[in-house]
């Protein structure tokens, strides 16, 4: 890696590199190159079929890009499979939220937070007592539930709330792993209103702390609260970068705005 | 005091229920708790009892049965290498569909897998003897006791107890936090994946693990008997048991005890006695016709089975308490 490569690597936690991914004849990324600044709120912004959840999938490995390449930091992560790079500290949310319907939303929260060696056969077999170490963080979730207004319903399955608490489920979880970059599709839909300025509170306390988020965002008053830069994407491709107003200003995303 | 003939259809019956018990188990690991539907899974049966006819029939006579090799290994080393067996043949299984294959596509290979490994020991005749199978396979301990009545029982005691240590193991591994590894994968690999568990990790495992308890199984079926052939291991077997645990409740051993004792054991049982109708075999066929009809009323009717899974209740005071809760709304 050249100084210049390292240098950029140290400012910006996540880039991409002219990715490509086509379905059939459909092109649906477009050589797109971004790079994701250290402790930051990124929105993607852009219309339907714009690409951007085909993005968010190939940088969490759920999907292959055909071409180009993914940086978290200095580690090329683009063939990693998607657990190997959430273990890398990147955690995404789905957009349909990403819950596990028949365990409870406890039991949802806990998969987030039990280590990997504690989810061997031998723990299994030691009883109830390991098992109970190695859900040391259970006070800390319920912490967390009763912050995101979930703490009622942690005994209930998750399959049984609405679509909102799903997605305050799925971010609950994603939070308490205290990732490095947190993939967010969509992740204020169907939240009740009364909910949102806290989330986003929580977001940005969390990004000042050194967690980095990328969030694709429909709202843009929400993008604009709470996001410090902005990707327009249209077409498989990025249009525009900057400030949401510098953005919403670009020519190329007035041209998409009205059709052309 | 029961007659002799009453304790030996009790014991026997007793036995027949261990040892499904024994496969089922195995067989709600995979399919109940980590949702594979693995329509192969007679093949690890099918091995473990090959197995330790081989390893207790001792060398080729070349008379009236032939197969491969044999040895005269004793007890339980014929029943360790059975389950041996059939977790590495599971294994291999689960090499072919894990991680590649979403579950439909999983569940069409192991079927394809099942009916061509059952073709092939039946027109292969130098290995385990074709479709006739292997007959006179040594029983376990049988010297140690004179009577047979007393071997029964005998029988029952250790079929008892193995069925108990897989329950054991079973139990232990789907309430531990890598049960609940193992349902996450069940309900949505896609978001285990990016939780960060390993999902071909976690379903290989649970193949070599069912596996294993699969390869038991056909061993003590088939030293019980005393014979093993293709028909001990067909498909249909597959379909029974999970008949049974669908209808008891699968990912819940309770609910699978309970459906292995109403269907592969009490069912089948319950129509020995029905007078004759119709001609010859009639009312054995309407069986399988019966047991599919019951399989889909209950997918139908109760998807979760007559004990559906629960779910693990945590209380916010003081440190968390462990304990089996209320079922949630579902």
């Amino acid at each position: 890696m050249t100084a210049a490569a390292q240098l950029a690597a140290a400012d910006f936690v996540l880039r991409t590199e002219d990715v490509h991914r086509s379905f059939g004849g459909l092109a649906a990324v477009k050589g797109v190159s971004l790079a994701i600044k250290r402790s930051s709120v990124t929105g993607i912004i852009g219309p339907n079929g714009a690409g951007k959840t085909t993005l968010l999938n190939i940088i969490a490995g759920a999907d292959r890009a055909d071409a180009g390449h993914v940086y978290l930091e200095e580690l090329e992560i683009t063939p990693l499979p998607p657990h190997r790079i959430a273990r890398l500290g990147v955690i995404r949310t789905f957009q349909r939220a990403g819950v596990f319907p028949t365990l409870s939303t406890m039991e949802n929260v806990l998969l987030g937070v039990v280590e990997r060696r504690d989810e061997t056969v031998t723990v299994a077999l030691q009883g109830p007592r390991a098992w109970r170490r190695a859900e040391s963080g259970v006070m800390r979730a319920w912490e967390l539930l009763e912050q995101f207004g979930l703490a009622s319903l942690a005994n209930d399955r998750a399959g049984t709330l609405s679509g909102g608490q799903k997605r305050l489920l799925e971010l609950a979880r994603a939070v308490l792993m205290e990732p490095k970059v947190m993939l967010l599709d969509e992740p204020m839909a169907g939240v009740s209103p009364s909910l949102v300025p806290a989330l986003l509170e929580y977001l940005r306390t969390m990004s000042a702390g050194g967690m980095t988020v990328v969030m694709i965002e429909h709202d843009l008053a929400v993008v604009e609260d709470v996001c410090d830069s902005v990707v327009f994407m249209a077409r498989g491709e990025v249009m525009a970068t900057g400030t949401v107003s510098e953005v919403l200003r670009s020519p190329s995303v007035q041209a998409v705005a009205h059709g052309f | 005091m029961i007659p002799e003939a009453w304790q030996f259809y009790i014991a026997t019956l007793i036995v027949l229920y261990a040892v499904t018990l024994i496969a089922a188990f195995g067989l709600n690991l995979q399919y109940g708790v980590t949702g594979i539907l693995n329509f192969g899974y007679a093949v690890p049966i099918g091995v473990g009892g090959y197995t330790a006819a081989l390893l207790t029939l001792g060398p080729p006579q070349g008379r009236f049965q032939t197969y491969w090799f044999g040895l005269e290994l004793p007890f339980p080393l014929p029943w360790l290498a059975a389950a041996a067996m059939g977790a590495l043949v599971s294994l291999a299984l689960g090499f072919i569909v894990a991680g590649r294959l979403r579950g439909d596509y999983q569940a069409i290979v192991l079927l394809a897998v099942s009916v061509i490994a059952t073709r092939l020991v039946q027109v292969q005749k130098e290995i385990v003897n074709g479709g006739a199978g292997l007959a006179n396979v040594p029983q376990p301990l049988r010297d140690f006791v004179d009577s047979s009545i007393a071997y029964q029982w005998l029988y029952v005691g250790l079929a008892v107890a193995v069925a108990g240590g897989t329950w054991f193991v079973v139990h232990r591994i789907s309430r531990a936090p890598l049960g609940r590894a193992l349902r996450a994968v069940r309900d949505s690999p896609e978001v285990a994946a990016a939780l960060g568990k390993d999902v071909a990790r976690l379903q290989l495992l649970v193949m070599a693990i069912g596996g294993a308890a699969g390869g038991l199984s056909g061993a003590m079926t088939a030293q019980y008997l005393t014979g093993w052939n293709p028909e001990s291991w067909l498909l249909l077997v597959t379909f029974t048991y999970f008949t049974g645990i669908i209808l008891g409740g699968a990912g819940n051993a309770l609910g699978v005890a309970v459906g292995i004792a109403l269907i592969p054991i009490g069912f089948r049982e319950a129509t020995r006695f029905l007078p004759a109708i119709g001609y010859p075999g009639l009312i054995e066929a309407l069986q399988w016709v019966v047991i599919g009809l019951l399989a889909l009323l209950v997918l139908w009717l109760r998807p979760a089975g007559i004990v559906p899974e629960r779910v693990v209740a945590y209380e916010p005071t003081g440190r968390a308490r462990w304990h089996i809760g209320r079922r949630g709304r579902s």
